[in-house]
Order: structure tokens, then C-alpha cells, then sequence
């Protein structure tokens, strides 16, 4: 207080203030007088008054009828302008201290503070009747989201050194610029019983939240009686809570402890725990608006997680995940699920740890797999797995030597492993495509997967229709993007014809087949590139050509050609021989040039004949276009090529 | 000498190196680049007259 | 004077040069499996950003993607979808700008279409739409 200064005069006392300064608030040019008859008139004027760093100008209080017998002070018809005009009245009794004060800022809001402010024997109650809460979205952190609407209603009792304070909130809604943390209609109650003593504060709070939703990017959740539970002791800056429970109606219980720096902010020790939670409810409550438009948007999940994380000030210290019965399952698709995992997995900071899962089953793309045992190590953002075995049909995959973990350029893995023979028709027929009959089997030297291309070192070996298939220089790019690449060079050696003409219903040819594609490319599944022959297999064998067949071969070549067959002596015969068939496509930019076993005049020899009757196929052009090739083939095997599988 | 040839190398280098930028601008197909944005974006956005054209909406039922 | 004379001359040069290229540029190559099936994946997407631009949640920014701009517009239980679409196309955008230079066999040309592609989606986009200009900031069309 500096400057005071004593004015009086007959018809009014005026007091002039220059600053009061305190810790919370400081007012500035503050002027109190009394005039009127009577000196009834009170007026208290502040040009400057500043409240948790926020700054009200020119505030009055005005009192037309302020009353005072002995040492007790009232007014009935008070007005408080803050910008906004309040009535209030109070009433005040020095000595003892009894305090009675009541704003009405609104027909339906009333603020009403009741008591006696005598020292230790303070004692203070607050009635609260639809108190409009964007009041007070000045006095909050313009960082943290704006507070547009809202009500209280309710009790605060302040006694002595404990604080109890019981409130219902309503219609509270709050936003930020962006829109990514908001909140609408809001309702819940707060409870809070506190107590000092010394220089610690004991607390215990709880906030339940009945309705309303918030977004709070990328989360978003609607009040469903959630509750939150919180008790512990603030003290010296730091609060420390002891005891905590958030219970998710339908989900679960999650305990909670933890130590809070209000100084710097940070959080020195946090944790949370939980026993059981429902996968189900958490996946459809929590979850699913988390995963939309990603492959995990609509899962029908089952089975129960319970979960351990301990942070300190440095971060994670250790996080234990336990799964009970878990399942997921694609519901839409069903592209991929999983059934029954089970099993636990530890994890502490700078520490290498083991632990287990197992699967009852799964499904990939409609293909089922077997019961799997997956043994886990972990370390930092490292996972490693040293075998395991994963079933499909009748025969597995086997891995080995499993190790993926996170760099700056995204998830990385690698394994190596093989393929105990799986069965092709079967196989096949799960993917929906043409029965293939045979077997996949090889050895994988090493898969790797980094910045995201997934590529093969060494050759997968498919036993397919008696003969090998060879892939090689296996490269996918993007494989869980919307247009994975794949490049890849194929050797077929030995494969039997009429296995695979029956499989395609092509007609039938009997013989033995080579094929070489090098530098395949396909971009979304569909060849963009390559260059490929076929060619008859050394060896001496059968080797027949059915007239549909030669039909077919033909018709690649337009419709013409079929027709002309028909209608020469040809038709009556069955079946031809031959000496060699071949063909060759070099695909670029959609067109295939195309080449046979031997030049002819003007074209190609597709099938050169053998033997009586024999039959030789030319064709004359040599640059067809690869989805017009792919159109007639479609049209030839009546619909048996499906269509890829996305 | 020989320090005032290699000057003359990292001049002509220098020069190649700037005639290189320009001539990368000049390469990349600006118009044809264009052309193909706009295929693409009057597919993706519909903006093509023919799918731009109002759907007739027909009472459903009545014959 | 001869120097002014030379660079006129060079400048000549580069412009027929320009001009040659131009004339000889044939169209980029678009169709192709992946692109296509970027195209359609978008296209559908289209129905459900198509409001989103119009409210102004959603706006066009100047490095070709599409970003967040004011979600209050949008009723909070579908923020979070909003989010989602956004990643989803600007993950689709971003394969395809990849896809179109490498299609052509030039994985380099991949910033230069991106650029191209940024201007010409603002160029279209409807009235009423938002998009960055060239410092960053929000512009309603």
C-alpha cells in the first residue's frame, strides 16, 4: 500500500489507493468512497485489477443502500460491474467476522458464499446454482483448448485447513482452433475432499463422467460412466498420487499411480495397471475410430489383455502385456484373423527378455494356419524370434533366426527359413484360383524387409504339374501399400502339359514344357514387364496335341485363325503330333512382342508338327497387346482364370 | 601450372554442373506432366462433362 | 553490342531448345495396373472428402497433399475418421506421384510431378475450397 490519503469532507469519505499487491491478484488505483445522505453510498472503484495474470478495467462495486449498525455492515442492492453489470448484496460483521455474500448474474445462476473469516476458525461455505463456466475461460492458460460453455451446480466448504467440495457439471463443451481437441456436452460430477496439514495438502478426488464426447486427437471417446479415482498428497511443488482407479464401464478397471513436478512440468514416475480388460469392448470403444480407413477398421475382436507400464522421468521403464484367448477376426473381408493367442510378453529398458506366444490358429487370405508356438526376445525396439514353425495344409513354414526392429526409415525385418511342402491344390483352391496340382516347397536363405521393399535372397522352389518352378530375385516393394511391385525371375523346368492344360481347360497336350520369365514386373499385381519363352523340353515323351488345343493357340491369335481350322479337312481329327512348340513374349509398355520356335514366311512357328496327322500353328503378328492377349485367354479358358484376388 | 589447369577443370566442371541444372529443368516434360495431372484429377475428382451430367431421378415403382 | 548480341543468340538457342522439347513431349505414361488402381482407390475416397473441402475441414496445401485444416466443423465422433481419410489420401497421393515417375522410368521426375500435380489440384478445385498459397497460408478459393 503506497500513497493513502484522507479526504473528508461533509457529504463524502473517499479512500484512494494507489496498488495492492499480493501474490495471486494486484489491483491498481483502487478508490473507495461513501457519499449520499447518510454517507449510504458506496462506491469502490479499481482502474486495473489483474487475477491470475489476467486484467479486468475499470471494475466497480456500487452500493445504493448500504446499512451499518454496530459493527455489522449490509447491502441489499449491490452491483458489481465487471463489463457485465451483477446485482449482488452481502453482509458483513466485523469482530466476529460473519460473512454473507450473493451474486445473481442471471435469473437462474446464483453464486452464494457464506461463513465466518475469523483466522483458524475460517469457515466458508459456497453454494453454486448453474454457474455459467465460460466465466472463467479467461482465467485458464490461453495454451489449453478455449472453454466455450458450461454449468456448475453444487457445494464448496472450506473449514479450518479442510476443503470439500462437491459439483455437477453440464453442457460443458471446449475447443481448440484446429478442432483436434474438443469436447460437447459434457456432463459428470466432480468430488474432492482435501485436508493441510503442515505444508502437504492430502486429497482425494473423484470424477465421474456420465455424457457428452470428447476428441482428443486421435482419440475419441464418449462418456459412458467412466469414472477416475484419484488420492494421494501435494506438497512442496510435487504431487504425489498414491492411489488411483479409471474404471471403463464394459472394459475394465486400470490402476493408476504416479508423482507429478508442478516446476518443471514433468512427470517423474508414472503407472498404470490392469488385470483383465474386455478386447472386444475396448476395440469398439477405444480403438476402432483410432484405426479407420486402415486394414484393422473392422475387426470382431474376443478374448482379454491385462497390461503393466511403468515410466519414469526418462520414459518407458517397462511394460508387460498379457493376452488371454485373444482373437481377431476381419469381419468384412476376412482377409486375415487370429485365434486364441495366448501369453505373455515382458519388456524393461536396457534389458534383454524373453517371453512366449502361442496361437491356436489363423488365417491369411482365406489360406488357414496351424497352431503356433512364437518364443519372443525382446530388447529396446528390437524383436527377435529364433524358430518357429507356422502349419499350412499339410505341410509349414518354418522360420528361423526372426529379428525386426524400428529405424529411422521405418520397421525393419529379416528371417530366413523354408517351406516344408505345402499342398498346391489345396493351396490353390483356398486362394480361389485354378486347381494346381503339386506341391511348394524350398529353402529361403534370407527374407528381408527394409524401407519398405521386401526382397529374397536365394530360390523358392514350387513342385508344380511334375515339374520346378524357380523364383528368384524375389523383390516386393510396398507390399502393404495400395500398389505393391513385384519383380521376379521365374524358371520352370519339366512342367507336364496335360496336368496343366486339364487344370486350365485348355484342351490337352501332352508333353513336357520349360519356361524362363526374367525380369517379371508386376505393378498391382498385373504384369507390366517381362520377357518370357516357352519352349518343349528336351527329353524323348509323348507328344499329342488335342484339336481344341490347336484351336486355342489359334484363337490367341484373333478369331480368324480358329474359323479357318474348322473349316478345312482338319476338324476331323482329334488329335496331331508335333515336334516343338514355343513361344516367346516381350512385354513393354502393354504390347507383347511375340516370337515361336522358328521363323516362318511372314511370321512365327508356335507349333511346329511331327509325326501323322501332324499340325503346325504360325502366327503372323508379332505385336499384340498384352490386355487384349490377356482378354482372349479369358475368353478361351470360360472364366477358369479368376481374377486376382485384392 | 598445373594449379592454373586444374582451375580451368573445376571451371569447366562448374559450368557443366550449372548447364546440367538447366538442362534437368528443361527435361522434365513440364506440359506433358500437366496433361497427365489432368486426366488424373478430372478422374478422381469426376470432373469430366459426362460424369458431371445430373442423374435422372426416376419415381421408383411406378411403371 | 556483340556481347548483347551473343546472349540474345544463346537466349535464342535455349528457347528453340525449349520449344523442341516441347513440341516433341509425348504424353506422360498413366496407364498402368498401379496407378490405375491409385485412381480408383482416390476416386472413391473423393465421396467422403468432397464435403470436407467444401466445409473447409480439409483444404489443399501447396506440396500436393491434402491436410486438416479446421475440424471444427465436423461433429466430433467423425474427427477421427476425418484424420484417417487425410492420412489415407496423402498416403495414396504420395504412391502415386511415385508411381507416375517411375512408370515413365524416372524415379527423379518425382518432386517435379508432385509440384505439378500440387498446382493443378488447386487450380481445379472448386469454389469455396481452401488451399495453401505460396507461403503456407490458408486461401479460400
Amino acid at each position: 500500500m503506497a500513497g493513502t490519503a484522507w479526504l473528508a469532507h461533509a457529504k463524502e469519505i473517499s479512500l484512494d489507493i494507489d496498488d495492492i499487491k499480493a501474490p495471486a491478484f494486484s489491483a491498481r488505483s483502487v478508490r473507495a468512497s461513501l457519499s449520499g445522505p447518510g454517507l449510504r453510498e458506496l462506491t469502490l472503484r479499481i482502474d486495473r485489477l489483474t487475477v491470475a495474470g489476467r486484467d479486468w478495467r475499470k471494475v466497480s462495486l456500487t452500493c445504493a443502500d448500504l446499512q451499518t449498525s454496530g459493527p455489522r455492515m449490509s447491502c441489499t442492492r449491490g452491483v458489481l460491474d465487471v463489463g457485465e453489470k451483477i446485482p449482488l448484496s452481502f453482509s458483513y460483521t466485523t469482530g466476529s467476522g460473519d460473512l454473507a455474500l450473493e451474486l445473481k448474474p442471471a435469473a437462474d445462476e446464483t453464486w452464494q458464499v457464506t461463513g465466518r473469516v475469523a483466522g483458524a476458525q475460517t469457515a466458508i461455505a459456497a453454494r453454486l446454482v448453474n454457474v455459467r463456466l465460460e466465466r472463467f475461460t479467461a482465467l485458464l492458460p490461453s495454451s489449453a483448448p478455449k472453454l466455450t460453455t458450461g454449468r456448475a451446480t453444487g457445494t464448496i466448504d472450506l473449514r479450518g485447513s479442510v476443503v470439500k467440495a462437491r459439483v455437477q457439471l453440464d453442457g460443458i463443451g471446449f475447443a481448440d482452433s484446429s478442432g483436434l481437441h474438443a469436447g460437447e456436452k459434457i456432463a459428470g460430477t466432480v468430488e474432492l475432499d482435501a485436508e493441510s496439514k503442515a505444508d502437504a495438502w492430502r486429497w482425494r478426488a473423484r470424477v465421474g463422467w456420465r455424457a457428452g464426447e470428447v476428441f482428443w486427437q486421435p482419440v475419441f471417446l464418449s462418456g459412458a460412466g467412466q469414472q477416475l479415482d484419484l488420492e494421494g498428497v501435494t506438497s512442496r511443488g510435487v504431487t504425489e498420487v498414491s492411489g488411483g482407479t479409471l474404471v471403463f464401464p464394459r472394459i475394465g478397471t486400470i490402476d493408476l499411480k504416479g508423482v507429478w513436478d508442478h516446476a518443471s512440468g514433468a512427470v517423474r514416475y508414472a503407472e498404470a495397471r490392469t488385470s483383465a480388460v474386455g478386447i472386444a469392448s475396448a476395440y469398439d470403444q477405444i480403438l476402432k475410430p483410432l484405426l479407420q480407413q486402415t486394414v484393422l477398421s473392422d475387426l470382431r475382436g474376443d478374448g482379454e489383455l491385462g497390461f503393466a507400464v511403468v515410466a519414469d522421468g526418462d520414459g518407458l521403464l517397462s511394460a508387460e502385456v498379457e493376452l488371454r484367448g485373444v482373437s481377431f477376426e476381419d469381419r468384412e473381408r476376412r482377409r486375415f484373423a487370429l485365434f486364441g493367442a495366448s501369453g505373455r510378453i515382458p519388456w524393461r529398458r536396457g534389458e534383454v527378455t524373453t517371453g512366449e506366444l502361442t496361437l491356436k490358429g489363423a488365417e491369411f487370405l482365406k489360406v488357414p494356419l496351424g497352431a503356433t508356438r512364437i518364443p519372443l526376445r525382446l530388447r529396446g525396439t528390437g524383436v527377435g524370434i529364433s524358430a518357429m514353425r507356422v502349419p499350412v495344409f499339410d505341410g509349414a513354414v518354418q522360420l528361423r533366426d526372426f529379428a525386426a526392429g524400428a529405424t529411422d526409415d521405418g520397421w525393419r525385418w529379416r528371417f530366413s527359413g523354408q517351406v516344408e511342402p505345402i499342398s498346391m491344390t489345396q493351396l490353390t483352391q483356398a486362394l480361389g484360383m485354378p486347381t494346381m496340382y503339386g506341391s511348394v516347397s524350398g529353402v529361403i536363405p534370407e527374407l528381408r524387409y527394409r524401407g519398405q521393399i521386401l526382397a529374397m535372397d536365394g530360390a523358392l522352389v514350387i513342385k508344380l504339374f511334375d515339374g520346378t518352378v524357380t523364383a528368384a530375385n524375389v523383390q516386393l516393394a510396398e507390399p502393404f501399400g495400395r500398389a505393391p511391385r513385384l519383380q521376379a525371375d521365374l524358371e520352370m523346368k519339366g512342367l507336364d502339359l496335360e496336368l496343366l492344360t486339364r487344370a486350365f481347360d485348355f484342351g490337352t497336350i501332352t508333353g513336357r514344357i520349360d519356361a524362363r520369365v526374367s525380369g517379371l514386373e508386376l505393378s498391382d499385381w498385373q504384369p507390366v514387364r517381362f520377357d518370357a519363352q516357352l519352349a518343349s523340353s528336351a527329353g524323348t515323351y509323348p507328344r499329342k496335341i488335342s484339336q481344341r488345343a490347336v484351336q486355342n493357340i489359334s484363337a490367341l491369335g484373333g478369331a480368324g485363325a480358329a474359323a479357318a481350322i474348322q473349316r478345312s479337312f482338319l476338324r476331323f481329327f482329334e488329335q496331331f503330333g508335333y515336334d516343338r512348340i514355343g513361344l516367346s513374349c516381350r512385354l513393354r509398355n502393354g504390347v507383347c512382342e511375340m516370337d515361336g520356335v522358328e521363323k516362318a514366311p511372314q511370321g512365327y512357328v508356335i507349333v511346329k508338327g511331327g509325326g501323322i496327322p501332324a499340325i503346325s500353328v504360325i502366327g503372323y503378328n508379332r505385336s499384340v497387346s498384352w490386355g487384349e492377349l490377356v482378354d482372349r485367354l479369358k475368353r478361351i479358358t470360360q472364366e477358369n482364370v479368376k481374377p486376382i484376388v485384392k | 601450372m598445373t594449379g592454373r589447369a586444374g582451375w580451368k577443370i573445376v571451371g569447366v566442371t562448374l559450368a557443366c554442373m550449372l548447364a546440367g541444372c538447366v538442362t534437368i529443368n528443361i527435361y522434365f516434360p513440364a506440359a506433358a506432366a500437366e496433361r497427365a495431372a489432368d486426366r488424373i484429377i478430372d478422374e478422381v475428382w469426376q470432373l469430366k462433362p459426362d460424369a458431371v451430367k445430373p442423374k435422372t431421378d426416376k419415381p421408383a415403382g411406378t411403371p | 553490342m556483340t556481347r548483347l548480341g551473343a546472349l540474345r543468340a544463346a537466349l535464342l538457342v535455349l528457347l528453340l531448345a525449349v520449344a523442341g522439347f516441347a513440341a516433341a513431349q509425348a504424353n506422360l505414361e498413366i496407364n498402368t495396373p498401379a496407378i490405375a488402381a491409385l485412381q480408383r482407390s482416390m476416386q472413391d475416397r473423393h465421396g467422403q472428402l468432397q464435403p470436407l473441402y467444401a466445409s473447409g475441414a480439409v483444404g489443399l496445401t501447396r506440396d500436393g497433399n491434402v491436410a486438416l485444416r479446421d475440424a471444427n466443423a465436423v461433429p466430433l465422433a467423425q474427427r477421427a475418421q476425418v484424420n484417417a481419410l487425410v492420412a489415407a489420401e496423402n498416403q495414396d497421393r504420395a504412391a502415386l506421384y511415385r508411381e507416375i515417375a517411375r512408370a515413365n522410368g524416372k524415379p527423379e521426375w518425382e518432386s517435379d510431378i508432385r509440384a505439378t500435380f500440387a498446382q493443378r489440384w488447386i487450380d481445379k478445385a472448386q469454389p469455396g475450397w481452401y488451399y495453401q498459397n505460396a507461403s503456407g497460408a490458408w486461401v479460400k478459393k
